[in-house]
Order: structure tokens, then C-alpha cells, then sequence
């Protein structure tokens, strides 16, 4: 009689589901253009290397250097490994997947597993569904049912399309497949192979001693996975829970105090529930629903035309109603031509714990905190990311004005916390003047100088002649008006600008 | 006449809520008590509600300026205008206080709405970039709801409000800015052609920049360089001194290499710039 962990584990069925070229679709996704070009993505920061290709960028491999891709397939395009854009693919694809099953786990970026267990149009119909709904989203993914997570995950990537391993057919399935997709440590391919162990059933067949002999204790995972013996569970995402509170008007309302009357009540009831939970937010979400008739309605691209979603970012993670209402009015009040609004949606999801008071430790530098953060807040809420910045030098990146800067959305108050001393924070010494230079980007048209105008140059500057080739002489100059300019004439152009004004 | 006299000292320290302890009466001072006495017996009641805290400021740390521009320097809590026309000198004095405050560690903010603010130019003047907000607006009412939310919570020592953002402020903008400054101690500046009547009124400093000359140094291969500039100013308006000073100084710039455009520039190592070089061109194509 088996035992109640053997028939459970008999009656395990699990689908993975892999795209194997999740980081190149990615690209893809973010850039239509770049389809059917050759592609690699590179990452690293001190050193760039390519992590993937697709099929058209031929002769580049993984671990090449951006140059050395680019020797190899001329007009190959390197992009960036875009991380925030992987992980918004990865949830609209296991938000995508729990729309077939209750249960998902995302294992790794482009690799995924789902219950495929009592799913209506059985195995075939689950997998070929999970199919169809992911190139919806525009990925090209393989899928296959097994009894565990290793073999369906060598039947998704051998098999290359729906493939179904029959209930206890785990051994014979994987018994003729490679060794190298075990998932091996660092030497062991080459020791499998001098061994003349090239295929799972071979590892399979051998006794359990003498691998761990030579492997070390790694070798019974691998003797399990080859035998079709993959313990490891099905680990799905935990469902989020979203607190919501609504308020429905009796007739349309296009002003602010009774939108904010029961916007108030609606945080109130939020916060509450946070708190009651003892968890904070970090973000709310305000869901306007208009007058359908209203033709004036600001929506966001993604919302239909009837409903207006304001998304309110907290400094800090918190529950106070009084905090957030005070943001959410501020993000309301800097919208122009609400409209009618007909009922009010307000959601907010726990991100957390409170943290600790720590700031009635700190004194006046807590306050100080806390009103940098009030600060951001408003402006996060008032304007775009781009919008509220800290700018950073890049002088040793080039020599062109428009380029010896960069601005940096400002993500977090606390990168304003004060460094200790003798980091890059404040300098020491008392600063020298420099020439106040007021940037003028793109560079404003100027008449040719006359000849008698007094005058610092030229001083030549040749860049970027791989691309955009750049060759300009630079004067500080007085301008017809008077005024103290840096100017420069484009050589290749044949024109004069006025790049910045010295003030 | 005299009481006269006495009455419009009495209402200008009354607005001006600065801490001057005594008045000139002829030769000698007038005690603040019989002041305030004065004025319950012409209003009949109490003039006086409270203690006026000292005015305090800045000082830029040019004693010419710093001496024009009398005890307090650009004060805490009060709106500054600095006008002038285009390439004289204001945004050298800006960047200067900004110095000030980032190098006491405080937190500055730059509303730069066109997009002028030129960061190798701010940190070379001495401003700490970690420590400064940059906001940039594009609309009108968005300059103003961004210099708002500056300024309401008192996060930041010093807000420069600069081109269209001064301009965007009407007389009911600036009441509201100029309370909040005070009552959170926020030193004010907009920078301006000083068309504005509204700033003009509410500004309890302002410095009209009257002229930037540049100093050119003559290179040894024959060609020259800007080595520097010569400012001339005036006080505009002061409500915390007497108006009508002027000053002059000279910026000299000690590395005439480190102007625009740069001379110099050390790349660290081949290979780092190679590397920068295709992160730009990936992420320009990206």
C-alpha cells in the first residue's frame, strides 16, 4: 500500500512554461523597432558583457564584450538589460497564467509553473491556453505537463511546443536527454563527460555511493532529478490583498470640496483597515469614475474614457489618513478639467510593516526627514518623475556642454541623509568662483560676430564621430546685445549658436 | 512733524518685524518702550504682541557685497528679489548662496523651469549636487504648485525661483509664499528682469545687478581666455538696512583650463571610456 506522501506525489501534475528568449522579447516589447535586427543584451556595470542573443545576431556569444558582439555581427544593436521592464513582463505574465490556474510560481525570469491539476479542457487545453495568452503579451513560449517540476521543465525545453509526459512516465521520459540541463555545479559537466556520462538515464542508473563519491552530497540531487524524482513543491505567489473603499455620488459632482468630502471618508476607511491589520501603504490608487457624457475628462492612456486613475506615491511607507489625504488632494488639485465624477474608488495595497519610530530618537534631524519627505511627496504629486531631479556631472564622458550632465529622478528622500565626512559630501575648502554658465539646450541660432567683437578662441571640439560626428569651434564671446556667451560655430553646419550665457 | 516722523518708523518696524532696539530721536536714541507706548496711545491698545525674533541671513562671503548688503546678508524667512538683464551676474550670486547652504549642509532647492541650470557650473561655484532639488515645470500653474510645496514644508534652507517661475507669481502667490518663508524660516530668491510688481512689493531685498564685465587673459600661444568677470550691483530695496548701496567685485576664475568649454578632461582608462561609450550607444538606440 503506498504511502500517503507517495500518492500524493503520484497525483502531482504540474506545467511549466518557458520562453526562451524572455530577456530578448523583453527588448522587443519596449522597442517594436528592433524586431527582426540582430539584438544581444548586454549587463554589468564595471564590465558589460552579453548575456543573450537572438537568432539573427550570428557568430555573437554569451560573455562577449559589447565590441567584440559587434566585430562579430556588424550591426548588431547592444541594448541595456532593462530590469524594471522584466519584472513588469514577469507580472502581467503570471497575472496572464492565473487566469488558467490558481496556483503559479514564477522559478526564474522566463520560466514559470503552474497546477495543472482538475483544469477545465484538461492538460492539453491548460498548457495550449498558457500558450496563447503569453504571445498575446508578444513572447514565444514552449509548454509541457509533468508529474514534477524538473521533467516538465526538460519536456518544455526539448519537446519545443505542448508536450505531455503521461502520469509515472517521468524516468523514461528523461532517461535519453543531455546531462548539461541538470543544473550542474562548476566542473561537474567536465567530469560527467571524462566519466562518459553524457545522459540523464546513465546518472539515473548508477547507485547513489559512488556519484556521491566523486560529486559530493550534490550528486543524490542529481541522481533525483534523473530518476524523475523532483521533490521540490509548487511554490505560488501569495495573492495580495487590496483594501478598497468606494463612494458613489448621487448626481455627478465637478467640484473638489464634495469630491474631497468623500475622498476624506474613503482614505479614512482605508487607513483604518491598514492599520488594523498593523500594515502601510506605499502607494494609493484613486479611481474616478466620470459622467460618461463628459467630454472633458483627463484620463491616463491606459484607463478607459470613463474612468480617471490618480496614482498618489507616499514619501514613506504609512497608514495615516491625514498624510495621505493631504497628497491625494494635492495630486487632484494639479489636475485640470476633472470633470463630473459620478463615484470614487480608493485602493491601497499593504507593502509592509510599520517601521519604528526611530525619528523620536532623532530630534531635529527626524523632522527634518520627515518634512524632506512631505516635500517630495507634493512635488512627486504634483509633477512628473522627470521633473523633480538632482543633476550629476558627467565631465569625463564628454567634452560637449549638453552633455557634461545628466538629471537623476529623485526616488528617495533618504538619499538627501547627510554623508559623513570625508566622503564626497560637502567640500572642505572654501569653493572658487567659476563662471555662472546658463545652459541654452538645444543651442539658440546666432548671427555671425562681428569682427570687432572681443573675443576667447576658437577652441575645437571633434566628438562622437561614430555616430553623430560633432565638430565645433568654441569662442566666449559679447553677443550684439552685449551680453557674455559661450558660442560656438558648427563646422559641418556652417552656422553660429549660442549655447550658454554667462550670468 | 516729529511724531509724524516717529509714526512712519513705528509702522515700518511693525511690517518689517526686524529687531532694531532703539530709533534715532535728534542726537539720541529712543527707547523701544516709549516707542510702543507711542503707538498704544495713537491706537489705542496694544501695538506690540509679541518679541520679534533677530533677523538672521547669509553672507556670501564677498566683503563688498557682504558689506552693501549690511549685518543680516540675504535674510532667513524673507523674499529676495536679484534682477538685472540677461548676463549680469545674477545667477553667479545665486549659485553663491546655494554654496552657502549646501556647505552648512542644509538642502537647497532650483526651480528651473527652462532648463538653464548648468550642473558642472553650479559645482564648480561650490555647490554640493547631492544636496540640491531641482525641480523643473513646465506649465505656469505648475511652477507655482511646485514652489508651493517647497516652500509650505520647510524642508529646504534656500529656493531660487528662476525665469518664468518668477514671472508666474501674481500678488496673491506671493502673500502666500512670503508667509509660508516666514513662518518656516526659508530664505526666498527669485531671479528676475525686474518687471514684476508683485515681487518688487513683496521682496524685502532687492538687488538690482547693474553690469558684468569680462576680464580676458591673454595665452601665451597668442589666443586668450575669459579669466573672470567684474559685477556691479546696487541695493535695490532693504528693509533690514539702508537702500541705495552699491558694490562691485571681481570673480576671477583661479583655473582659467576649467571654463567652458572644458581644456581638460581626464579619461580614467581606455577601456572605462570604451565601455561608457557603448552604454550610451545602447541606450541611445534603446
Amino acid at each position: 500500500m503506498p504511502s500517503t506522501a507517495q500518492a500524493s506525489r503520484e497525483e502531482m501534475r504540474l506545467a511549466a512554461l518557458v520562453i526562451p528568449e524572455f530577456l530578448i522579447d523583453v527588448c522587443q516589447r519596449v522597442n517594436p523597432s528592433l524586431a527582426q535586427r540582430p539584438l544581444a543584451v548586454a549587463d554589468g556595470v564595471s564590465r558589460r558583457e552579453i548575456v543573450v542573443a537572438n537568432r539573427a545576431a550570428r557568430g555573437v556569444q554569451a560573455g562577449m564584450t559589447p565590441k567584440q558582439a559587434r566585430a562579430a555581427c556588424p550591426g548588431l544593436v547592444v541594448v541595456a538589460r532593462d530590469e524594471q521592464a522584466e519584472r513588469d513582463a514577469t507580472n502581467q505574465i503570471l497575472e496572464a497564467l492565473e487566469s488558467c490556474s490558481p496556483g503559479v510560481e514564477a522559478l526564474r525570469a522566463g520560466v514559470y509553473f503552474f497546477d495543472a491539476r482538475g483544469l477545465p479542457g484538461g492538460e492539453t487545453g491548460a498548457i495550449g491556453a498558457a500558450v496563447a495568452l503569453v504571445s498575446t503579451l508578444g513572447f514565444r513560449a514552449f509548454a509541457a505537463v509533468a508529474d514534477d517540476k524538473f521533467t516538465a521543465y526538460c519536456a518544455a525545453v526539448s519537446g519545443g511546443g505542448c508536450s505531455i509526459v503521461s502520469a509515472g512516465g517521468s524516468a523514461a521520459f528523461l532517461a535519453p536527454l543531455p546531462v548539461s540541463l541538470l543544473s550542474l555545479a562548476p566542473g561537474d559537466a567536465e567530469r560527467f563527460d571524462m566519466l562518459g556520462l553524457r545522459l540523464l538515464g546513465q546518472v539515473a542508473a548508477l547507485p547513489v555511493a559512488p556519484l556521491t563519491a566523486r560529486f559530493g552530497e550534490r550528486a543524490r540531487e542529481y541522481a533525483c532529478l534523473a530518476r524523475g524524482e523532483d521533490h521540490d513543491p509548487l511554490r505560488p505567489r501569495r495573492s495580495q490583498t487590496v483594501y478598497e473603499e468606494r463612494f458613489a455620488f448621487e448626481s455627478a459632482v465637478d467640484r473638489l470640496e464634495p469630491l474631497f468630502f468623500a475622498l476624506r471618508g474613503c482614505i479614512a476607511g482605508v487607513a483604518g483597515r491598514l492599520s488594523g491589520a498593523a500594515q502601510v501603504c506605499d502607494r494609493v490608487d484613486i479611481v474616478l469614475v466620470l459622467d460618461a457624457t463628459n467630454v472633458l475628462a483627463q484620463t491616463d492612456e491606459n484607463s478607459s474614457p470613463s474612468v480617471a486613475d490618480v496614482r498618489v506615491a507616499l514619501a514613506e511607507p504609512t497608514a495615516s489618513a491625514a498624510v495621505i489625504f493631504d497628497l491625494a488632494r494635492v495630486a487632484l488639485e494639479s489636475r485640470e478639467h476633472i470633470g463630473a465624477v459620478e463615484a470614487i474608488i480608493v485602493r491601497a495595497a499593504p507593502c509592509g510593516e510599520p517601521p519604528p519610530q526611530l525619528e523620536l530618537f532623532d530630534g531635529s534631524a527626524g523632522s527634518r526627514n520627515a518634512a524632506l519627505a512631505a516635500t517630495l511627496a507634493r512635488l512627486h504629486a504634483t509633477l512628473a518623475d522627470h521633473e523633480v531631479v538632482t543633476l550629476q556631472t558627467q565631465a569625463k564622458r564628454s567634452r560637449l556642454p549638453e552633455r557634461m550632465q545628466r538629471s537623476v529622478p529623485i526616488a528617495s528622500p533618504r538619499q538627501f541623509v547627510q554623508k559623513k565626512t570625508g566622503s564626497k559630501g560637502m567640500p572642505s575648502v572654501q569653493p572658487s568662483w567659476a563662471p555662472a554658465l546658463r545652459l541654452l539646450d538645444p543651442p539658440r541660432p546666432m548671427h555671425p560676430p562681428a569682427h570687432n567683437h572681443t573675443r576667447a578662441g576658437p577652441f575645437r571640439l571633434s566628438e562622437s564621430w561614430w555616430e553623430q560626428p560633432v565638430e565645433r569651434d568654441y569662442y566666449q564671446m559679447t553677443d550684439r546685445s552685449g551680453d557674455l556667451v559661450l558660442a560656438f560655430f558648427d563646422i559641418r553646419k556652417g552656422n553660429w549658436y549660442v549655447q550658454g550665457i554667462f550670468d | 512733524m516729529i511724531l509724524s516722523h516717529f509714526l512712519a518708523l513705528a509702522i515700518e518696524h511693525m511690517f518689517d518685524y526686524t529687531n532694531y532696539p532703539t530709533y534715532i530721536y535728534g542726537k539720541n536714541p529712543m527707547p523701544v518702550a516709549a516707542l510702543e507706548s507711542m503707538l498704544e496711545r495713537r491706537w489705542h491698545g496694544a501695538a506690540v504682541h509679541g518679541h520679534v525674533l533677530p533677523l538672521t541671513g547669509w553672507t556670501i562671503g564677498i566683503p563688498s557685497l557682504d558689506l552693501a548688503l549690511g549685518p543680516t546678508g540675504i535674510p532667513h524667512g524673507r523674499l529676495t528679489e536679484i534682477f538685472g538683464d540677461a548676463s549680469s551676474g545674477k545667477t553667479t550670486l545665486a549659485f553663491a548662496l546655494l554654496a552657502a547652504c549646501t556647505r552648512r549642509g542644509d538642502i537647497g532647492a532650483y526651480v528651473d523651469p527652462e532648463n538653464t541650470l548648468f550642473a558642472p557650473a553650479a559645482e564648480a561655484a561650490g555647490i554640493d549636487l547631492d544636496r540640491l532639488i531641482v525641480v523643473r515645470p513646465k506649465a505656469e500653474q505648475a511652477v507655482r504648485r511646485a514652489a508651493d510645496a517647497i516652500v509650505r514644508s520647510g524642508a529646504c534652507a534656500v529656493v531660487v525661483l528662476d525665469g518664468i517661475s518668477a514671472r508666474a507669481l501674481q500678488t496673491h502667490h506671493c502673500a502666500r509664499l512670503v508667509s509660508q518663508a516666514e513662518r518656516n524660516g526659508i530664505t526666498l530668491v527669485a531671479l528676475s528682469r525686474g518687471e514684476s510688481q508683485p515681487l518688487a512689493s513683496f521682496a524685502s531685498l532687492r538687488v538690482r545687478m547693474r553690469e558684468l564685465s569680462p576680464l580676458w587673459q591673454s595665452g601665451s600661444d597668442g589666443g586668450g581666455r575669459l579669466s573672470g568677470y567684474s559685477i556691479a550691483l546696487d541695493v535695490a530695496k532693504s528693509r533690514m538696512g539702508a537702500p541705495g548701496r552699491s558694490a562691485a567685485f571681481d570673480a576671477h576664475i583661479p583655473d582659467v583650463t576649467m571654463t567652458w568649454p572644458c581644456g581638460e578632461v581626464t579619461i580614467e582608462s581606455r577601456e572605462e571610456e570604451e565601455e561608457e561609450e557603448n552604454a550610451e550607444h545602447s541606450a541611445s538606440i534603446a
